[in-house]
């Protein structure tokens, strides 16, 4: 069993709903350890990007302990937050979020620059060559194909080397074939890079690829 | 290259139309208001250096009391910076024609002196030591032109024991029109022969008047003077015997800093405006940056280069066209002044770095506190509400 990256303990999600509170997530527990891949089926609707926000510390939570590599983020400053954001935690969103100003290899080193400054370079030529990328480098989001940002998005959460990747419906916008490289995509980052994934889908064949696989149901998660 | 600067410069060079022209109207704004006050500094100081000029013309840059004839000018003369000495001294008296007659203030001088080191403004020939050269206004209020008998009389100076005024008679030789205070209504130049004939009563001595050739080193040439001459001996330049008129002139500088800095304040509200529209175009990809780690104070730190970028694009060019207007003006002189007014015909025009450091800096100050104003609002948005707003 590999170490506890991240930990939730008893984690309680709501919305205001006009006058009514809505609980989306009750008493999530939930244990990632390192070099693991984790996967969260639910249905539509069922709060599954809410609780990827929250295990990564993109959302705040209402009641119960976040441990993030030994540290309850639960009282952590915004600065902090943003520390592991950049430096612990990388996110794919289902909609890439690229930057439609910045070239692909600059989209890529964006975490590598809010961390270490502008102008380091490192890790990006080597990541571009071996994700079929580098005569891309120079293109903007908008000169590249879906499947391509999805790689480029990819490549820009795991730069700065996180413990964890969450990928937030990260097949949602693609067809049988690249959902399959999109596998065969995280499997290697998991071997090569020794990175968590944590990644929620409705796709049931994607579902099973875990080492753990989950259910969201009735607001909270079940070991599947 | 700094990260916050580098993204702030993409952010601004893919704005779309609507934010081009906004940031145009802001940049308009920003250029008017550093070009008003570079203009208007440089018209201050041009009329300071012009009052500065004549005053010491007139009375030279600095004053020692009290000074006997006979002191030894070496030591002084020595003195670098100073390039004129000349003893003058001051009484009041009375002069009158046939008609009618006025109290002046009699400046006997060496009329040798008159061309190097006064340098006054006058019509008329004062080649011969018998004569006198009156002010304008002087020669205005009495009816008198070159040529005239005039009666000059020193009350204080009593010629005999029946108490009888020193007086002489004399002609006017020259008039002349300094422009400056009501010194062409008050003074009266006498050489220093007619001044031997009339002044007797040696209870005040002569002072020395001082020139020098650098305006900016004249405390440093006072202290240089005191110290030689000795703290008997008063010394003081002509901005403190004329310290209401040069406080008036700093004030009304400080003043037109203020008044005109408010265009730059109300440029700024139109940086505010483009600043929110540019950063509301831009408010997906500032939450794709804070959920990739970057924290609110970077994010403010693009928004204020945003504002700096666009703000010192009007600045600069507000400097460059301020400073161009200054070059043109002292070279072809294509703004005139009517001289009977202003005793002067061109408009003057100075600028120094230090005024130049000033509009950059007020300039700087409301550039910077806009965009930590225009990024006030956006720092409050959740970074998931801000992917959420485009989507």
């Amino acid at each position: 069993m590999g170490k506890i990256i991240i930990e939730s303990k008893g984690l309680v999600k709501s919305y205001q709903n006009g006058k009514n509170r809505l609980i989306v997530l009750d008493n999530i527990n939930i244990k990632i350890r390192e070099n693991n891949i984790i996967t969260i089926i639910g249905e539509s609707g069922s709060g599954k990007s809410t609780l990827l926000n929250v295990l990564s510390s993109l959302d705040v939570f209402d009641k119960g302990d976040l441990v993030i590599e030994g540290n309850n983020i639960k009282n952590f400053s915004e600065q902090q937050l943003s520390l592991v954001r950049n430096s612990s935690i990388g996110f794919i969103f289902q909609f890439h979020h690229l930057l439609p100003d910045f070239n692909v290899r600059e989209n890529i080193l964006m975490p590598t620059w809010i961390s270490k400054g502008y102008g380091i370079d490192e890790k990006v030529d080597e990541l571009l060559d071996g994700f079929g990328l580098i005569k891309l480098s120079h293109k903007y989001p908008n000169e590249i194909s879906g499947g391509e940002k999805q790689r480029v998005a990819i490549l820009r959460a795991i730069i700065n080397n996180p413990k964890v990747l969450f990928a937030d419906e990260p097949s949602g916008n693609l067809d049988e074939k690249n959902s399959l490289k999109l596998i065969d995509l995280f499997e290697s980052i998991n071997r090569d890079y020794g990175t968590s994934i944590v990644l929620t889908t409705h796709n049931p064949h994607i579902a099973n690829m875990g080492n753990e696989n989950y259910e969201l149901k009735s607001k909270t998660l079940f070991k599947r | 290259m700094n990260i916050h600067f580098y993204i702030a410069k993409r952010f601004l060079s893919s704005i779309n139309e609507t934010g081009k022209f906004t940031s145009l109207i802001s940049i308009i704004g920003i250029c008017i208001g550093s070009f008003a006050l570079v203009i208007s500094i440089s018209v201050l100081n041009g009329f300071e250096n012009k009052l500065d000029e004549k005053i010491s013309n007139f009375d030279g840059h600095l004053k020692i009391l009290d000074l006997n004839q006979n002191y030894d000018l070496t030591e002084l003369k020595s003195i670098e910076s100073i390039i004129d000495l000349s003893f003058s001294l001051q009484r009041k008296g009375i002069i009158k024609n046939n008609s009618s007659e006025s109290l002046v203030t009699f400046k006997q001088i060496d009329f040798d002196k008159l061309k190097s080191f006064y340098n006054i403004p006058l019509v008329g020939d004062l080649s011969d030591g018998n004569k006198i050269l009156i002010g304008n206004d002087i020669a205005s209020r009495l009816g008198l032109a070159i040529g005239d008998e005039v009666i000059i009389s020193s009350p204080l100076d009593q010629s005999s024991i029946l108490g009888f005024p020193s007086a002489a008679k004399t002609h006017i030789g020259g008039i002349f029109y300094s422009k400056i205070l009501d010194y062409d209504n008050k003074f009266v130049f006498i050489s220093n022969t007619i001044g031997n004939k009339i002044f007797h009563n040696n209870s005040n001595l002569p002072s020395l008047d001082v020139k020098i050739s650098d305006v900016s080193k004249l405390e440093m040439v006072k202290e240089k003077i005191t110290n030689i001459v000795g703290k008997g001996n008063k010394v003081f330049s002509w901005k403190e015997k004329n310290a209401v008129l040069v406080s008036a002139i700093e004030m009304e500088k400080l003043g037109s800093i203020i008044v005109l800095s408010l265009i730059i304040v109300v440029a700024c509200f139109s940086v505010i405006s483009t600043i929110s529209l540019i950063t509301m175009k831009k408010i997906k990809d500032i939450g794709t940056l804070r959920l990739i780690g970057m924290n609110l104070i970077d994010v403010k730190k693009i928004i204020i280069f945003q504002t700096m970028i666009i703000g010192s694009k009007g600045l600069f060019l507000g400097v460059f066209f301020g400073i161009s207007s200054i070059f043109l003006q002292n070279h072809y002189e294509f703004i005139t002044l009517p001289s009977e007014i202003y005793a002067m015909e061109v408009l003057p025009m100075v600028i120094t770095y230090q005024d130049i450091l000033v509009v950059l800096i007020v300039n700087i100050f409301f550039i910077m506190s806009t965009g930590a104003i225009g990024a006030k609002k956006f720092l409050k948005t959740d970074p998931l509400e801000m992917l959420k707003w485009v989507k």
